[in-house]
């Protein structure tokens, strides 16, 4: 153990904390934003600090400050163990955690090429090449984006746990707007909206994405879609995409199994689930090919870690089996209540917030179709793909989403473009109603960055591995006048 | 810090850059949160952080860099980093340099209570149990946070600009929960004395009580109140698709090309006023510049958008004082949106009503047609069947999918009272009242 973590561990047993661990923080992150072929943006930012958490008289206590020194330590120390006490005013029983085996342990990054070695000249030349090859005539917006993360974190724990993990992590995309005489707009992207992919990878991940060879593709889809037929309205089969699956199984998988949100802790903000304890081992959530997992493990998934940040280490659980509801995303505190062993999602945003249950890499295991197959097996529906709207009720069960583009299906081929794709269901029946997915070829982990949870406001890095897949009898084109 | 030390470091600071022009911004915050969730506390928290974001320009090149290292070391090293970063840049024909220091209105926006930054997690914890014990008294289950926050926005410039503002921020939410039924509470302010705790919870259990073995309804076109809370999430939604400059960009702006028309009912007015202090004002923005008000909707008819400097010059007006951080992907943004005061109050509201539903809270919305400011999401927290201008039941949650525009033009009535709504951002509020809107489309069902 380091001097500064050892410090705060030796400072809150003092003060009579029976638990106490210590996550010591120096992050780097670049975002490289791109407009049209002009630079918008470039960010570099430092972030360096601890977050202490404390448990005394039975109950939870957190501190945190952006100030590494010895005297600091001491105050949030004694701030966090004051914390607890405040705490244990309300308390109805002490907190229990769960054992785990107590580690030391280095983890490397997994990154071949460190971004960060990469001239800014020629992220931003690579970007700039990108959005002017998209501003073709009838697109009003080209942008594109990178993101680059380096971080070290130690974690230290009253459980003589001291475990170093440092990571890497590079994203990137491009979309294209395009606007109508007439007023209609409409964007494409690549590789996946928003941020674009992210991976525990290095630069070479974003090279593999080739974004100067889509470009120009993406943006003709942006206009194809000005003058594409409206989404038709009522029951359809769907074969959604891999892309748009990642923010079906997001929304409706992945947070609706997260224990502390079913144990009414989210309340507030999120809401609860409908995946209540009741349901363990016995709910059938999807149909029998339905298979969801939880995995710490897979390389390079952004969502992917060895160590969570209560020092559990990481491994791969089935959410869902052959349909049926079997697992929870879980916590050293939380696991115990439902019979369940701690699986390694719980994470913090950096240094100064306390970790909470969050999803790790949340996957739909792949099937046995192709492409080809999937769309085959459909007489009148759409594939959709390319996520663009989403909202999903406080249960987790009513959603509605909407994607950049779909195409009609007829006879079992792909026919016209679609503009303004929208869907909707119910969690449960929309899974059940899954008859294909497709095979490993076709399965991709996407990275996403941007998944909000907790109060004050967490943002973590989660995956989701997909394959396209058919669901039947689904209700398109949501009406709204 | 007090303004003076924070100000002497970043103006230390300055002197170590060798761009054309540097701009510092700090945010220091300690901030408190304690979170409870089925009657008991399970997370109480603090967090004393800063933030050093500088922009430096070289000629046409503009980079940035960030630190939480707030020592004269560290924002020296800040600064350069961000000069290097502009040398690696290149032009940005857009840019119109650093704005120039403008006069900012300080001595009568207040915002800071020293009560509110010296309150102790007992303090909080207290008020919590209330809420709890007032559920439990009811057999519910109460969820929500109590979170206190003490708060500085320092900007200096080399171009003359010097601007600072703390403030602080109390907020008591409450959710309380029975089987198939939950209400909500909140209530926000910069002085911690304000904050009711008896008054929320007890709002938020009269809702879960009352909302007890909901009904089901068919989807449709009805005639709705919304509290204000609904409100802000829809006015949450706007700001994003399309009050700002930024939006006028990317053709979400249903302001575009219809300034002075008649767009919405002649009693909706809708605006941003960073130096009202019935909000939680801040009178200058993230450049420094200061916070100017401005018009979206007046007597319904089209107003202007925000901008900050960026979007200002390249659009050809003046910076309204909207700039967020720099740089950012938001574009310029309305903190503190009010929608003007009617003359009626929701029981009003509901008894003018012979079908159609109360609604608490929405949630998840998200924009399904940006360009026309059609968003969805779902109610939740409490949400009632009115029949003969009473509310009789408590429903099922719905989904709506609704035109923003379409809904202000459907308008019909607003309440004299206002909630001040704390921003999630950690600065500013919302300040909304109820509306009685006709025809608002739901589209679904819960289960």
């Amino acid at each position: 153990m380091d001097k500064f973590t050892e410090r705060v561990i030796a400072g809150a047993r003092r003060l009579g904390a029976s638990y106490c661990d210590c996550r010591l923080i120096d992050m780097e992150r670049e975002d490289v934003s791109v407009v049209g072929g002009a630079p918008r943006a470039v960010v570099h930012a430092h972030q360096r600090g601890f977050g202490v958490r404390v448990i005394a008289n039975g109950a939870w206590g957190f501190s945190s400050s952006s100030v590494v020194s010895d005297a600091e330590a001491d105050h949030i120390v004694e701030e966090a163990v004051d914390i607890a006490h405040a705490s244990a005013l309300a308390k109805k029983k002490d907190v229990l955690l769960a054992p785990v085996s107590s580690c030391e342990d280095m983890v490397p990054h997994q990154a071949e090429v460190d971004p960060f070695t990469i001239a800014d000249s020629q992220k931003i030349g690579l970007l700039a090449e990108a959005t002017r090859a998209m501003m073709l005539p009838g697109v009003v917006l080209a942008r594109g984006q990178m993101q680059f993360v380096k971080e070290r974190k130690i974690f230290a724990s009253s459980e003589d746990a001291y475990i170093i993990q440092d990571r890497i992590e590079s994203g990137a995309g491009i979309s294209a707007m395009a606007a109508s005489e007439q007023g209609g707009v409409q964007v494409r992207s690549y590789p996946m909206a928003f941020s674009g992919d992210n991976a525990q990878s290095g630069w070479e991940f974003v090279d593999a994405m080739r974004l100067l060879e889509h470009a120009e593709p993406t943006a003709r889809e942006a206009l194809a879609l000005l003058s594409a037929k409206p989404c038709p309205s009522g029951f359809k089969d769907l074969v959604v995409g891999s892309q748009q699956l990642a923010l079906q199984v997001h929304e409706s998988c992945g947070h609706p199994s997260e224990l502390d949100r079913v144990m009414g802790m989210e309340a507030s903000f999120a809401g609860t689930s409908f995946l209540t304890p009741d349901k363990k081992g016995s709910f059938r959530y999807g149909s029998d090919i339905v298979n969801l997992t939880a995995d710490c493990t897979i390389p390079h998934a952004l969502g992917g870690l060895v160590y969570d940040d209560e020092g559990v280490k990481g491994r791969r659980v089935y959410l869902v089996r052959n349909g049926i509801f079997e697992y929870y995303l879980n916590s050293r505190a939380s696991a115990p209540v439902v019979g369940e062993e701690p699986m390694g999602a719980m994470r913090a945003d950096g240094f100064a917030r306390s970790p909470i249950v969050r999803m790790v890499s949340i996957n739909l295991e792949p099937g046995d179709l192709t492409f080809e197959q999937l769309i085959g097996g459909v007489e009148d529906g759409l594939y959709v793909d390319g996520i663009k709207s989403w909202s999903i009720d406080d249960q987790r069960l009513n959603f509605q989403f909407g994607s950049e583009i779909a195409w009609e299906i007829r006879g079992g081929k792909l026919q016209d473009m679609v503009r303004n794709p929208t869907y909707t269901g119910v969690t449960y029946e929309f899974w059940r109603s899954c008859d294909g997915i497709g095979g490993p070829g076709l399965y991709h982990v996407w990275g996403v960055d941007n998944c909000g949870k907790g109060e004050p406001m967490q943002v973590a890095h989660v995956s989701h591995g997909t394959s396209p897949a058919r669901f039947r009898h689904v209700q398109v084109g949501v009406l709204h006048e | 810090m007090s303004k003076e030390q924070l100000h002497g470091l970043m103006r230390d600071a300055l002197k170590a850059s060798d761009a054309d022009q540097t701009e510092i911004v700090a945010m220091t915050s300690s901030s408190a949160l304690t979170w409870y969730a089925e009657n008991i506390i399970h997370q109480n928290v603090a967090e004393h952080t800063a933030q050093v974001q500088v922009r430096a320009v070289v000629g046409k090149k503009v980079g940035s860099a960030s630190t939480t290292d707030c020592s004269p070391e560290g924002l020296e090293l800040v600064v350069q980093q961000a000069a290097q970063a502009a040398r690696l840049m290149t032009d940005d024909p857009d840019f119109p340099g650093l704005p120039s220091p403008q006069p900012i209105a300080t001595e009568c926006i207040g915002g800071w209570v020293a009560a509110t930054a010296a309150s102790r997690p007992e303090e909080r914890v207290l008020a919590v149990k209330k809420v709890i014990r007032r559920s439990e008294r009811e057999g519910l289950r109460a969820a929500g946070t109590y979170r206190v926050q003490d708060s500085e926005l320092a900007v200096v410039s080399s171009m003359g600009v010097s601007a600072y503002h703390q403030y602080t921020v109390a907020a008591l939410k409450a959710v309380v929960m029975g089987d198939d039924s939950s209400g909500y509470g909140l209530m926000s302010s910069a002085d911690i004395a304000d904050i009711d705790p008896d008054a929320v919870g007890e709002r938020a259990v009269l809702t879960a009580v009352e909302t007890r073995h909901p009904v089901e309804i068919e989807p449709g076109a009805f005639e709705v109140v919304l509290s204000p809370f609904a409100v802000e999430e829809l006015m949450g939604m706007l700001a994003y698709l399309a009050l700002s400059a930024r939006s006028v960009e990317q053709h979400t702006c249903f302001l575009e090309g219809h300034e002075g028309e008649q767009i919405a009912a002649p009693i909706v007015s809708l605006y941003d006023d960073g130096l009202d202090p019935s909000g939680m004002p801040v009178p200058f923005d993230f450049e420094g510049m200061p916070k100017h008000r401005v018009d979206f909707l007046t007597a319904g008819r089209g107003g202007s958008v925000v901008y900050d400097s960026y979007y200002a010059a390249k659009m050809g007006r003046v910076t309204t004082g909207h700039s967020l951080q720099q740089p950012n992907d938001m574009g310029p943004y309305p903190l503190n949106i009010f929608m003007g005061a009617g003359d009626s109050n929701e029981a009003d509201m509901v008894s003018h009503i012979e079908r159609g539903i109360y609604v608490t809270r929405f949630w998840y919305g998200n924009p399904v047609e940006p360009q026309r400011a059609v968003v969805t999401g779902t109610t939740r927290d409490g949400t009632y069947l009115i029949e003969n201008g009473r509310k009789t039941h408590g429903l099922r949650n719905l989904r709506f999918t609704q035109g923003l525009v379409d809904m202000f033009a459907h308008t019909v009535e607003i309440s004299r009272e206002r909630a001040v709504l704390a921003s999630s951002f950690g600065i500013g509020a919302m300040v909304l009242p109820s509306i009685r809107v006709e025809e608002f489309q739901f589209t679904g069902v819960t289960r």
